[in-house]
């Protein structure tokens, strides 16, 4: 991680550059006369087919030549401190081998000359990429050098029943929540890429047949966009999913102690509001070792286990109650949610160890509404 | 895992990105030589055809057409900082050879040229800086009116 670190610290590099010539052509570069000797542009496209290139964007870059404060004859190439990019082809457009045109160069250095003393603000988004690079890797950088620290719950508050309410981890609600968001931003996307489909004019190769079949100018934003498509209606369809079960309830889950030690044993109280219609209802001990999704926890130990309940609303006197007793094994592994890279000698290893009260209720055939609780086995409870 | 076993990814992705940079350092400083190379070798051909014009003039008549040849085409190691250009063309003149160079030696010294030491009566050389230009009798000599080869050379090593 600290040489992904380091990666993105470099791309420091250029922007300072930039910066740097940016000053230095605006404030210390000197006017003379330029001599055009030749337009040699830089292409930049791809190959279409044997023989043939598509140039999709062209960079201005002269051969020029001019005379110093000092009398030097200097012959240099390039048109801006941005080596030609972005440069309006309006103020290029005209200059031919032979003009005569104004030009400014570093005197310290005079091969470094300009023919436009443009300034682009676009190329400082630049910077925001980079610092965004450095603070992700940065953040990841210091949790690796983060030692190991004691775990704790957020969110805990005080119990009506027992000594502690769990706050739920994920609920229902900001699954949907999070699907919907993530659908709209696709949704946006998409039309991104459509609309690039529509505005794309020049003909591709490649999909020549299918154009002529379609009858529309057939490209690859068609393709990127109709795969952003496919992802979005899946992304749709989740949401749509989970918005069905949206109104169930979270349960209470309260437990006697939040810290547990191994071959200890808690209570847990669970209350369950309504409207609510489940065929299966369990309460269970899970934990979870380096948590893959779709992989079966190292730990499930049911202690409540219910068959159909069906509880018709959300008054208080409806809401169904339970209290059970639960025991953490002897051999189990201690709650760690972060891993050092240097070890602290006071964990049992490298694992990211988690343990839950998890609360599954079958509320159709094929769907089971699941909300963890977090609890911590820790040594020193 | 054994600790050689554990090193191996962080060698293999260590070396990946040293690998990575050093490909991004040669290419750059690729593109740097050939950029100046292309600068240079624009800009002789430019004086080059400026020179042409001048000598335009001067009493002889082309018989052939204007060769101009420029390289290295496909530099390698050996050469790749080497940019040569020439302009090659025959002409016939009335005169005879040493007033032909007579005319191209009072034309050129005075843009700044020099004539060059040469042995053979039939070759008379002209230098400036990184430009030469050859005239070589091609008739026999006293033979009127003459054939004669001029060869307009630029080399340089681009620094």
């Amino acid at each position: 991680m600290a040489v992904f670190f380091f990666l993105s610290c470099i791309g420091l590099v250029p922007v300072a550059r930039q910066a740097y010539r940016d000053y230095r052509v605006a404030k210390v570069y000197l006017e003379s006369e330029a001599e055009i000797i030749e337009f040699i542009p830089i292409n930049s496209g791809y190959d279409t087919r044997p023989g043939e290139r598509l140039n999709r964007t062209t960079k201005p870059s002269f051969v020029f030549r001019f005379s110093t404060k000092e009398g030097q004859v200097v012959t240099t190439r390039g048109y801006d401190a941005y080596g030609g990019r972005e440069a309006p082809p309006a103020d290029w457009r005209e200059i031919s081998a032979g003009d005569k045109v104004p030009c400014w160069y570093d005197p310290d250095d005079p091969k470094k000359a300009v023919l436009s003393r443009r300034f682009n603000p676009s190329f400082y988004w630049l910077l925001l990429m980079v610092l965004g690079a450095m603070t992700l890797t940065g953040l990841i950088f210091r949790e690796c050098f983060r030692r190991s620290v004691p775990p704790t719950l957020k969110g805990i508050e005080k119990g009506n029943r027992l000594a502690w309410r769990l706050p739920v981890i994920a609920s229902q609600r900001a699954m949907a929540g999070c699907l919907g968001v993530a659908a709209v931003l696709l949704g946006i996307v998409t039309a991104g890429f459509v609309f690039s489909a529509l505005d794309y004019e020049v003909t591709a190769y490649r999909y020549r047949w299918i154009s002529r079949v379609l009858g529309f100018n057939m490209n690859g934003w068609y393709v990127v966009a109709f795969v952003s498509l496919i992802i979005t209606i899946l992304f749709l369809w989740a949401f749509f999913h989970n918005l069905r079960w949206v109104g169930v309830p979270e349960p209470d889950v309260e437990v006697n102690a939040t810290e547990l030690r191994p071959g200890g044993s808690g209570q847990v109280y669970v209350n369950q509001r309504g409207p609510l219609k489940a065929s299966a209802y369990t309460v269970s001990l899970v934990c979870e070792i380096n948590p893959i999704a779709g992989k079966p926890p190292a730990i499930r130990k049911e202690f409540l286990s219910l068959g159909s309940i069906e509880i018709a609303s959300a008054e208080d006197f409806e809401a169904k109650e339970w209290v059970a007793e639960f025991k953490i094994p002897s051999s189990a592994a201690l709650t760690c949610k972060s891993v050092p890279l240097k070890s602290t000698g006071g964990n049992q290893g490298k694992d990211l160890v988690s343990w839950f009260i998890r609360v599954e209720r079958r509320v159709s055939p094929k769907n089971v509404l699941q909300s963890d609780f977090e609890i911590l086995v820790t040594r020193d409870a | 895992m054994s600790a050689k076993l554990k090193r191996l990814p962080v060698i293999l992705v260590g070396g990946t990105i040293v690998l990575g940079l050093g490909l991004i350092i040669i290419s750059l400083y690729s593109n740097r030589i050939t950029w100046d190379r292309k600068t240079a070798v624009s800009a002789a051909k430019y004086d080059g055809e400026a020179l042409i014009k001048q000598l335009a003039d001067l009493p002889a008549t082309s018989i052939e057409f204007r060769e101009v040849d420029s390289g290295p085409l496909a530099p390698d190691l050996s050469n790749v900082r080497e940019a040569w250009v020439t302009w090659k063309e025959s002409f016939s003149a009335g005169a005879d050879f040493p007033d032909t160079v007579n005319a191209y030696l009072t034309r050129l010294t005075s843009l700044g040229w020099e004539k060059l030491e040469s042995t053979d009566p039939s070759i008379a050389r002209f230098g400036k800086g990184e430009w030469l230009v050859t005239l070589t009798l091609l008739s026999d000599p006293g033979a009127t009116p003459i054939r004669f080869s001029r060869l307009i050379e630029w080399k340089i090593v681009v620094p």
